[in-house]
């Protein structure tokens, strides 16, 4: 937690209630009609969902169970069910039309609700001990799984929602921050009228309630293990225990559908917040939807015209050329949403500033230095001594809220309590738009806040480029041929003389 | 022969005998060495003499670093010490490199690269962008554990030969994403490219390692060896190097006698009470007791002792390190005018260079429930090895207690190597060899 982040808590503590953070919200407020919200519950210590409930926020989800989670045959036939619909909010070829990714959303309760997505992955993905008619199916869903995992882990996506984690983005909330991972409780402190005692106490309450996939162990050993213990017995009795198995369903469908709920009160919450979407959704939206088409839909439709694709392997990229080049496309999001966020929103400039991301300083000179018609503006900039910074000489910044408005820091000089710099306008010298020409003497008494100008495109092209495994050195970096052989020949002479002799009289 | 003589004389041999081994593993073209090198082992020379023979024989020879710094101070000491090789700076034309020296050419376009033996210095980024690269027949790579595998693997067009040479005990590469996805791959992206080297058999091999730090006093080297998979020595013996104050103290201050302590080893904690409330991440009292001691050495007018070398230490001898750059702002701010003399920095930023004097703030100081980050080795192991003759610690006293009660969590990737428990271990024996120094 940064200065920022500190003092905002402490301010909302000092108001008792949860205060916004930022002055726009990362969120596109897609339709309810194109959003999906998705609960699991699981049995302590499996990996299968106990129960599954889904559905659009405006009416009433989809619940499904099995009795035992450790029946796989029962757990496939319920994730089918599920799978079916989430290949059609998906657009999968076969089952949809592609999906507008800055019109929908998939939204989970927490963070351990998209970890079943990953268990679903692992467990269908490459299934093969499934009936020959449900294979292709089976896969399918454990690879759209897969995919919604791992995207979900790509920084500043826009696709999937994690309740809990968008709430404490946008607020504020005075309290601690392991407390913060429980969505009832941080739903009852932004929704829960009254000073912070009663928001307090509200939330108290409402964290007696478990909302992670795990049930409440008291829950689970006290009222569903007798209840399972006589279904299984009549099973192995080649009986059917109906009422045993009414009974479970009864307890664990209770349990996700009042998870789903929170995911929905959730949904409305971000829904209902007078802030601006930040100007950036749009191009983080469009990043997205490029990962969705070429990561997931177009292997899917190659698929359909009877080719194989590849298919990721759940717990890693074996392949190095993959690895890396996924690694730098995670690198380029990040590097793009970083400054894209941060051009659109004073509150998380003054973030960055405290936390030595951003520098705050005051235009005390424009110069132009260009000759003829060549123009090189340059600002001298006055920053307070003591503010935390990681720019130096040469370090490559931008200026917030004028994106494309690059230079590079010239010098960096300290005189009495204040740090003087020189930054040459690189990057939209004469202006565009809104911007006055960088050499504009108005700008002398302005204030601007630098951000680290980062490399983004370069990321993006060594995306590409570490797939070519055609260079010389390729046998090790790319594991392709043999390694070059050692010469043959070797030479008898000292060789550290000889060196020494190769810098000539000393 | 004198007894220090004596001493060294295996010493010598012993870092003679890898920079013969390098050297023959350049003559020979073996397609990979990896060297490790300790701080302050000379790695930059060994370095600077593979590319000089390797040109002599004929061969045309890049050279990667990672910052534009470590290129243009890589070809300064080429034009000097091996004027005849005429070492090219490649780099963008955007960069500025200074004086270079008449011996080294200065080019920035893939197109006039040379076509026959040479030796090229680029950053690793420089070559990674660089489209066509001519093929050259070896790569040296210099500060190899700073650079990712996802980087290392876009130098495959470059050459089929690789020299990697690096300090094993320093600072990962930096990673800015969440990484978990390829914790387990054998070739892990984010890790150094060394490591996954180091970390797959199948690759065939020669590693060597450089014996002898001649940076770092011989009891510092006890501290730091721990930070190291191989074995090393101090070039200096003990007691050869120290600190001598001109002026004796006025008053007793934890601070004089921090300093003090200087002329007995290399070594010396000064603690600060840890405040009920807690200590702030800008810790200000802290700043002002590091301010404090670079004062107190300039006004005692201290000198630095180096077996026959004796220097009164200036502003410029002297360094601060902390690993938080709000702590840094607060250490400038104390600094006042010798802000600027004396750098202060980042661990990070430190890497490759060296001072007489180091002030460290201690990086779990104000840390009262040590996470992973705080608990990684490679910080502490930059600060703790950038002196030559004396390094001060200044911390809160509640680091030892803080680390007796911390449960490191070890939520390492399977098979992985516990880097928590690792570093918890190295932190407590770090931090009793100081308050037992």
């Amino acid at each position: 937690m940064n200065d920022f982040d500190a003092v905002l808590r402490f301010r909302a503590y000092c108001a008792g209630r949860p205060l916004p953070v930022g002055a726009t919200v990362a969120w596109g407020r897609p339709a309810a009609a194109q959003t999906l919200v998705v609960a699991f519950v699981r049995m302590a210590g499996e990996t299968s969902p106990w129960a599954i409930a889904w559905g659009t926020p405006d009416r009433p989800p989809h619940v499904a169970s099995v009795p035992d989670p450790r029946r796989a045959d029962d757990v496939r036939a319920m994730a089918m069910r599920f799978g079916r619909d989430l290949l059609r909010s998906f657009g999968h070829p076969e089952h949809g039309t592609q999906l507008d990714v800055a019109q929908a959303a998939v939204v989970v309760p927490g963070a351990s609700h998209v970890e079943m997505f990953h268990q679903l992955e692992y467990r269908y993905a490459r299934a093969r001990k499934v009936p020959d008619a449900e294979v292709d199916e089976v896969n399918t869903l454990g690879r759209l799984c897969g995919w919604i995992f791992r995207e979900w882990h790509r920084p500043a996506q826009t696709l999937l929602v994690d309740a809990t984690q968008s709430l404490r983005e946008a607020w504020a909330i005075p309290t601690e921050d392991l407390r913060q991972q429980h969505l009832g409780f941080v739903l009852a402190w932004l929704t829960t009228g009254g000073d912070r005692d009663a928001r307090s106490l509200a939330a108290e309450r409402a964290e007696a309630d478990s909302v992670g996939i795990t049930l409440d162990p008291t829950l689970e050993r006290d009222a569903l293990e007798p209840l399972l213990s006589s279904w299984n017995t009549a099973r192995q009795q080649e009986r059917h225990d109906a009422a045993s198995a009414a009974a479970i369903a009864g307890i664990v469908e209770a349990e996700v559908r009042r998870r789903w709920q929170l995911a929905v009160d959730g949904w409305r919450h971000l829904q209902g917040d007078a802030r601006p979407t930040t100007p950036a959704f749009a191009q983080l939206a469009a990043l997205t939807q490029g990962e969705y088409e070429r990561q997931w839909r177009a292997a899917e439709t190659a698929r359909t015209e009877g080719k194989e694709p590849f298919v990721p392997d759940p717990e890693t990229d074996r392949l190095g050329q993959a690895a890396a080049s996924r690694f730098f496309a995670h690198q380029y999001a990040a590097e793009v949403g970083e400054n894209a966020l941060l051009h659109g929103d004073r509150d998380r400039v003054a973030r960055a500033v405290l936390a030595g991301q951003a520098l705050l300083g005051t235009i005390k000179g424009v110069r132009d230095e260009g000759t003829g018609r060549t123009t090189t503006p340059v600002w001298t900039i006055e920053t307070p001594l003591d503010a935390p910074t990681r720019f130096r000489e040469g370090s490559k910044v931008e200026v917030a809220g004028a994106q494309g408005r690059t230079g590079v820091l010239r010098a960096v000089t300290a005189r009495d309590d204040v740090r003087v710099l020189e930054l040459v306008i690189t990057g939209q010298k004469t202006g565009r738009g809104a911007h006055r020409h960088a050499a504009d003497p108005s700008f002398v008494g302005v204030t601007v806040a630098m951000l680290a100008s980062n490399m983004a495109e370069l990321t993006k092209m060594k995306s590409f480029r570490v797939w070519d495994g055609a260079g010389a050195g390729a046998w090790l970096t790319h594991g392709r041929t043999d390694p070059p052989h050692d010469r043959a020949t070797r030479r008898q002479e000292d060789l550290v003389d000889f060196v020494e002799g190769l810098g000539g009289p000393r | 022969m004198t007894a220090i003589a004596s001493r060294q004389a295996p010493l010598h041999q012993a870092r003679r005998a890898v920079l013969g081994a390098v050297l023959s593993d350049i003559e020979s073209r073996r397609p990979l060495v990896l060297l490790k090198a300790p701080p302050g082992s000379g790695k930059t020379h060994v370095l600077v003499r593979a590319a000089a023979l390797a040109h002599h024989r004929g061969l045309r020879v890049a050279v990667a670093t990672q910052t534009n710094s470590q290129a243009d101070d890589l070809c300064r000491r080429l034009g000097k010490e091996f004027p005849s090789t005429g070492a090219h700076r490649f780099t963008s034309s955007s960069h500025d490199p200074g004086d270079l020296g008449s011996a080294v050419t200065v080019i920035s376009a893939g197109r006039d690269l040379p076509a026959e033996a040479c030796v090229v210095v680029a950053t690793t980024a420089k070559w990674a962008s660089t489209k066509d690269v001519p093929e050259f027949d070896t790569l040296l790579v210099d500060e190899a554990w700073q650079m990712p595998w996802s980087e290392f693997m876009l130098l495959a067009p470059v050459a089929p030969r690789f020299v990697l040479v690096g300090d094993p005990g320093q600072i990962e590469p930096t990673v800015t994403i969440p990484v978990p996805r390829w914790e387990t791959s054998e070739r892990a992206p984010h890790r150094a490219a060394p490591a996954v080297i180091l970390g797959d058999a199948s690759i065939p091999r020669v590693v060597r390692e450089l014996p002898v730090s001649t940076r770092l006093p011989h009891d510092t080297v006890g501290l730091v060896r721990q930070f190291y998979d191989f074995p090393f020595d101090a070039w200096s013996g003990p007691g050869e190097r120290r600190i001598e104050l001109s002026t004796t103290r006025t008053r007793r201050t934890g601070v004089d006698a921090a300093i003090e302590r200087l002329g007995e080893g290399s070594l010396s904690l000064l603690t600060l009470p840890t405040p009920a409330e807690g200590v702030p991440s800008d810790d200000r009292e802290l700043a002002g007791a590091c301010a404090e001691v670079v004062r107190r050495l300039l006004a005692r007018r201290a000198v630095a002792v180096m077996g026959d070398e004796r220097a009164t230490l200036t502003p410029g001898d002297i360094g601060m390190v902390a690993t938080h750059r709000a702590m840094n702002a607060r250490l400038v701010e104390a600094l006042g005018d010798l802000a600027g003399p004396v750098r202060v920095d980042t661990p990070e930023r430190w890497q490759g260079l060296e001072r007489k004097v180091m002030v460290a703030v201690h990086p779990l100081s104000g840390v009262m429930s040590p996470t992973g980050f705080d608990l990684a080795t490679g910080r502490l192991c930059v600060m703790a090895s950038r002196h030559q003759v004396g390094l001060v610690v200044v911390s809160r006293d509640h680091v030892g207690d803080t680390l007796d009660e911390c449960v490191s969590v070890a939520d390492q990737a399977p098979c992985a190597e516990d880097a928590n428990g690792r570093g918890h271990a190295l932190h407590t024996a770090a931090w009793r060899c100081l308050a037992g120094a």
